[in-house]
């Protein structure tokens, strides 16, 4: 493995494999993939939470875990990436991720949608203030699954949730103005329901000849060994 | 590899799953063969020309492919890009007997 990172998204990224070596790699690892390729939902960055930080005001380790074990792998137009933060001092930068959970005074949590960090930055819009986590997770579920059903290919939250407006989201996410929510919920549960992890395609390749080399005459990836 | 008059024997049509791509050496040449979902064949340089990027794991539909690198778009039938990242080599290439028969001359 030329190359090991820790990501900012709480991976372990290991680079430079050879696409024929990745269904061993997988299999040494016996690990999940954490989806850094994919335009899926990505990882839920969380900070310590307020079991080991003074300013902790709600246990975000434990929601950002219930997070993403629900949603891991949920495909998507573009990357979701999700944050959730144990007190407003955005340690795990929930409010510029697309769908970012802050714990506020009073054991309640706040939910931004749309916010960005990369090429673009933008800070998220406030979708909702709860008083549950479970609430969370499932407003969180109908705004990725609005968002899958809804934006272009390639449109990223941070410009989505700007073309359709954070009222319009409000209104068909908390206030059911269209009539949704049950349509929504039900598709993502099939989505959840569905979910298998890719990485063991590894030990079936899922179609013949999936990890051939793609360049049979050049040597890849072509990078430096550190 | 075997040579029937110019064309090139590169195996099982199997070989290449229902709306993908696969690379093959032909000759010292490499060429990614595309099998779309209609069931038409293309061929063109395996190699995308604008940063090298392997066409044949890029995503296809009947008319375009993207590489997977940069998303450069080019057309399968005559290798023109619609996103200005320059012509690809084309390579007529027909099924035969479940075989895929490609000719690297009049490409």
């Amino acid at each position: 493995v030329p190359l090991v990172k820790l990501t900012g998204g709480q991976r372990i990224d290991l680079l430079g494999i050879r696409k024929e070596d990745l269904p061993a790699v997988w299999a040494d690892l016996d690990m999940p993939s954490g989806y850094a390729y994919g335009k899926s939902f990505r990882t839920v960055k969380t900070c310590v939470g307020s079991d080991f930080c003074r300013f902790g005001v709600g246990d975000s380790t434990a929601l950002g875990i219930a997070l993403e074990e629900r949603y891991q792998g949920i495909p998507s137009p573009g990357k979701m990436k999700l944050a959730v933060a144990g007190c407003p001092r955005n340690c795990s930068e929930a409010l510029c991720k697309d769908l970012g959970v802050v714990a506020v005074d009073g054991g309640r949590w706040e939910v931004y949608v749309g916010g960005a960090a990369g090429a673009h930055v933008r800070k998220g819009d406030l979708l909702a203030t709860l008083d549950d986590p479970d609430e969370v997770v499932a407003l969180a579920g109908r705004f990725m699954q609005y968002y899958r059903e809804s934006a272009k290919w390639l449109e990223r939250t941070y410009d989505f949730v700007p073309r359709v407006g954070i009222e319009h989201l409000r209104a068909v996410l908390r206030e059911d103005s269209e009539g949704l929510l049950d349509g929504l919920d039900a598709r993502m549960q099939a989505s959840v329901d569905a979910y298998v992890d890719p990485w063991s395609e590894g030990r079936a390749p899922a179609t013949p000849g999936q990890f051939r080399p793609s360049l049979p005459l050049t040597v890849l990836p072509q990078v430096p060994v550190r | 590899v075997t040579r029937v008059a110019t064309e090139h024997r590169l195996g099982p049509l199997d070989a290449i799953p229902v709306g993908e791509g696969r690379a093959y050496a032909v000759d010292g040449v490499q060429v990614a063969v595309f099998r779309l979902r209609s069931g038409a064949l293309h061929a063109t340089q395996a190699l995308c020309p604008h940063r090298q990027g392997p066409l044949a794991d890029g995503q296809l539909d009947e008319r375009v492919v993207l590489c997977p690198l940069h998303a450069a778009v080019f057309e399968l039938a005559t290798g023109e890009s619609s996103s200005g990242h320059g012509t690809l080599t084309v390579y007529p290439v027909r099924e035969q007997d479940g075989d895929v028969l490609l000719s690297l001359d009049g490409g």
